[in-house]
């Protein structure tokens, strides 16, 4: 194993796989820096170009620009008080009042350097978690699996929309919308409407640039971008933020270590944890008098939070194909054109190529810091780019990743359909991640269903890990619920005690 | 149409699909309807108890509102139950940030944008992408953003020269040369200009 770690960072600054992370990476500082377009929007528009790319160049070219973003995002929320990523949010609450006050420089310094922080120790965690999962992952059958699956699908269902059911409605959509094609058991079409396209499916890559990338070049329109309305002066104090992250270690730590708690929890995404980070932050400070108003440990705990979940979000992505959001949902859906299946055989037969994943993350990060200390200024300079010049570009892009996935026609239909689908679901309200996730995992999900019947018939249920798992999907389901009525009834019979005091 | 009213035609339209999925199936072998089984009838149940919720809140919302209009009872805001700290910790994101537009003014470029997403998707069948980008990218650029001739004009060679250079010469992926083209028994409309050029630059 030793050996796989130590092969895997030597791969990483191989050719072409560091050349292209280097070019993640200058795509994820555009996309981080300008908002609108998400980091799962870019990551789906950037799959056409990991066709022609063996899996670890391919990687290392979304990792680099995955890896970048919520360390960019904190850039704009800092200077401008505009999240760049939603990850990123929780950053102004005290980075921009420090920017207003002339601290521009340091809140990024604390900004860039937790990150980095954050991010090794979610890269290292993911590196440590291999040997501990690999023998539960290796004891895992198609029950299990499947089971795992539907776990994914009610955990991003439940966490990723404000309607629980329109959650778990939109993944079980999209395993319908997995179903299209031959069945892969008797060769019969189903739900083709007679049409040849269709019999490989919908097209993942067509799906997921139409779900996520069209809504948000439809949004860059309507909103229009160029956030910076004011000039940006000169940064400095860069090195008091960066010293910031040391002088705080305690809080930069255990922030870290909640990024990477929440990012192993599916459909846990940063959006939360650092919100919780920032509590925590807040909680564990003896002087909480500055806060919101401009406290850099404000900035380093969201900071940490968010990049150290990066790494940990890829341990159920790896081991049991259970990605914990829409990006790695999406990274999920980048395995499966590379032809890797998560799960056993990628945890013993692709070992380097998961170490490389862990070196990609660390590597990249601090790239990103180094070119953000250096560049700083003219980094700034990024949000004076109005969103118009990025939109035809973006819509080739979007077209041409529907095609290139099955070199049909077809395609462009599809891309735009869901493109209609995933503007209805932004409008209404409807979580699109669990419908990606569903769509993405709906063939392995039917494979283990078909595998699990076959050789247990219905007793594959009754499985004692199987039996835990749906134990757990529906406490995730169910469970939030049941404390809502329990602190409704506690209210009420305080209410009721109140009134019969009076 | 209110978003009350859309959910109902959403899950309406949900609870129709899966009737016609769990339908189609019928008549398929059991191995090959197994999966559309287990996950249509579970999702289609759920489908009519989100069409059940979606009336049921779209009578209760009207209900209110009639009471409103008939009592003048003030409208509560649907956050006002939240907590301060949790008012506190709401910070817009990068999708809403500072930025509130007029309804009619965000429809209207809604349709227009959606238009112009059409049109290149229609572009790209009726000209292949390279070619299909030169020409729509500066027609977008000057004609929707407002962009000068000379910008316009500029951005639709670079977005050309990239797909040309990162994917065909890179990547080595072929960009299809669109129907048209493909019709007429064209090699592409660009092909007979740019490949006797990039015969000279790299020496083929």
């Amino acid at each position: 194993m030793l050996e796989a770690f130590l092969s895997g960072l030597l791969d990483v600054f191989a050719y072409p796989t560091f050349l292209l992370m280097l070019l993640g990476i200058a795509a994820g500082f555009v996309v981080g820096i300008l908002p609108g377009i998400g980091s799962p929007g870019a990551m789906a528009i950037m799959l056409p170009f990991i066709f022609a790319m063996k899996p670890l160049e391919a990687f290392a070219f979304l990792l680099g620009m995955y890896a970048v973003t919520a360390t960019t995002g904190d850039i704009t929320s800092i200077l401008f008080g505009v999240p760049g990523e939603v990850v990123s949010a929780a950053t102004i609450i005290d980075g921009h009042p420090m920017a207003k006050h002339g601290e521009a420089g340091r809140a990024l310094g604390a900004a860039l350097m937790s990150s980095l922080v954050g991010a090794v120790i979610g890269a290292f965690t993911l590196a440590a978690a291999i040997p501990i999962v690999t023998p539960l992952v290796l004891s895992f059958k198609s029950p299990e699996f499947l089971a795992l699956g539907l776990l994914g699908i009610a955990f991003l269902a439940v966490l990723s929309g404000e309607s629980k059911l329109k959650g778990v409605l939109a993944g079980g959509m999209g395993l319908v919308l997995a179903m299209v094609g031959l069945d892969p058991q008797e060769n019969i079409e189903r739900y083709t409407f007679g049409l040849v396209g269709l019999w490989e499916g919908v097209g993942l890559v067509a799906a997921l640039v139409g779900l996520f990338a069209i809504p948000e070049i439809v949004d860059l329109w309507v909103k229009g971008t160029g956030i910076a309305e004011t000039q940006v002066g000169k940064l400095g104090g860069v090195w008091q933020g960066i010293k910031d992250t040391f002088i705080h270690l305690g809080i930069t730590l255990r922030c870290s270590m909640i990024g990477t708690f929440f990012g192993l929890v599916p459909g846990v995404s940063g959006a939360l944890s650092q919100w919780v980070a920032y509590g925590h932050a807040v909680q564990s400070a003896s002087d909480k008098s500055r806060f919101g108003k401009g406290d850099v440990r404000g900035v380093l705990g969201p900071g940490a939070a968010n990049n150290s979940g990066i790494g940990a979000a890829m341990i159920p992505t790896i081991a049991f194909g259970v990605p914990g959001s829409a990006t790695t949902a999406i990274l999920l859906g980048a395995f499966i054109i590379q032809g890797l299946q998560p799960g056993p055989k990628m945890l013993t037969e692709k070992l380097s190529l998961i170490f490389s994943m862990v070196w990609l993350i660390v590597v990249s990060n601090i790239i990103t810091v180094m070119v953000c200390l250096i560049f700083l200024n003219q980094l700034a300079k990024i949000t004076h780019i109005r969103g118009a010049l990025l939109i035809p570009a973006l819509l080739t892009l979007v077209f041409l990743g529907g095609y290139a996935d099955t070199n049909s026609y077809l395609a462009l239909a599809i891309t735009l359909s869901f493109g209609v689908v995933g503007l209805v679901m932004v409008h209404q309200g409807w979580p699109r991640p669990p419908m990606v996730l569903g769509l993405v995992l709906g063939p392995l999900i039917e494979r283990n269903l078909f595998i699990s019947y076959e050789v247990y018939r219905f007793g594959f249920l009754l499985r004692p890990i199987v039996v835990v798992i749906i134990v757990i999907a529906l406490a995730v389901l169910f469970l939030p619920n049941i404390q809502e009525m329990v602190i409704r009834r506690s209210a009420l019979k305080e209410k009721a005690v109140v009134a019969s005091e009076e | 149409m209110s978003r009350a009213r859309n959910d109902i035609l959403i899950s309406a339209f949900l609870v129709l699909l899966l009737l016609w999925v769990v339908w189609e199936a019928r008549s398929w072998p059991f191995r090959t309807r197994l999966f559309p089984w287990a996950i249509g009838f579970p999702v289609l149940a759920l489908a009519m108890i989100q069409f059940g919720l979606a009336c049921w809140k779209a009578i209760r919302e009207r209900s209110y509102a009639d009471a409103v209009h008939t009592h003048g009872e003030p409208v509560e805001k649907a956050d006002a139950g939240r907590s301060g700290h949790q008012a506190r910790l709401e910070v817009p994101t990068g999708e809403e940030a500072g930025v509130v537009l007029d309804p009619k003014l965000e429809r209207q470029r809604t349709i227009s944008i959606s238009a112009w997403t059409v049109a290149f998707a229609l572009g790209f069948y009726l000209f292949g992408f390279k070619v299909g980008s030169l020409l729509l990218s500066p027609a977008f650029l000057r004609f929707q953003a407002e962009e000068s001739w000379k910008m316009s004009v500029f951005y639709g060679l670079g977005i050309y020269l990239f797909f040309l250079v990162a994917f065909e010469l890179a990547l080595g992926t072929p960009l299809p040369s669109g129907v048209i083209a493909t019709s007429l028994g064209l090699q592409s409309f660009d092909w007979y200009l740019v490949n006797p050029i990039l015969n000279i630059i790299l020496g083929r």
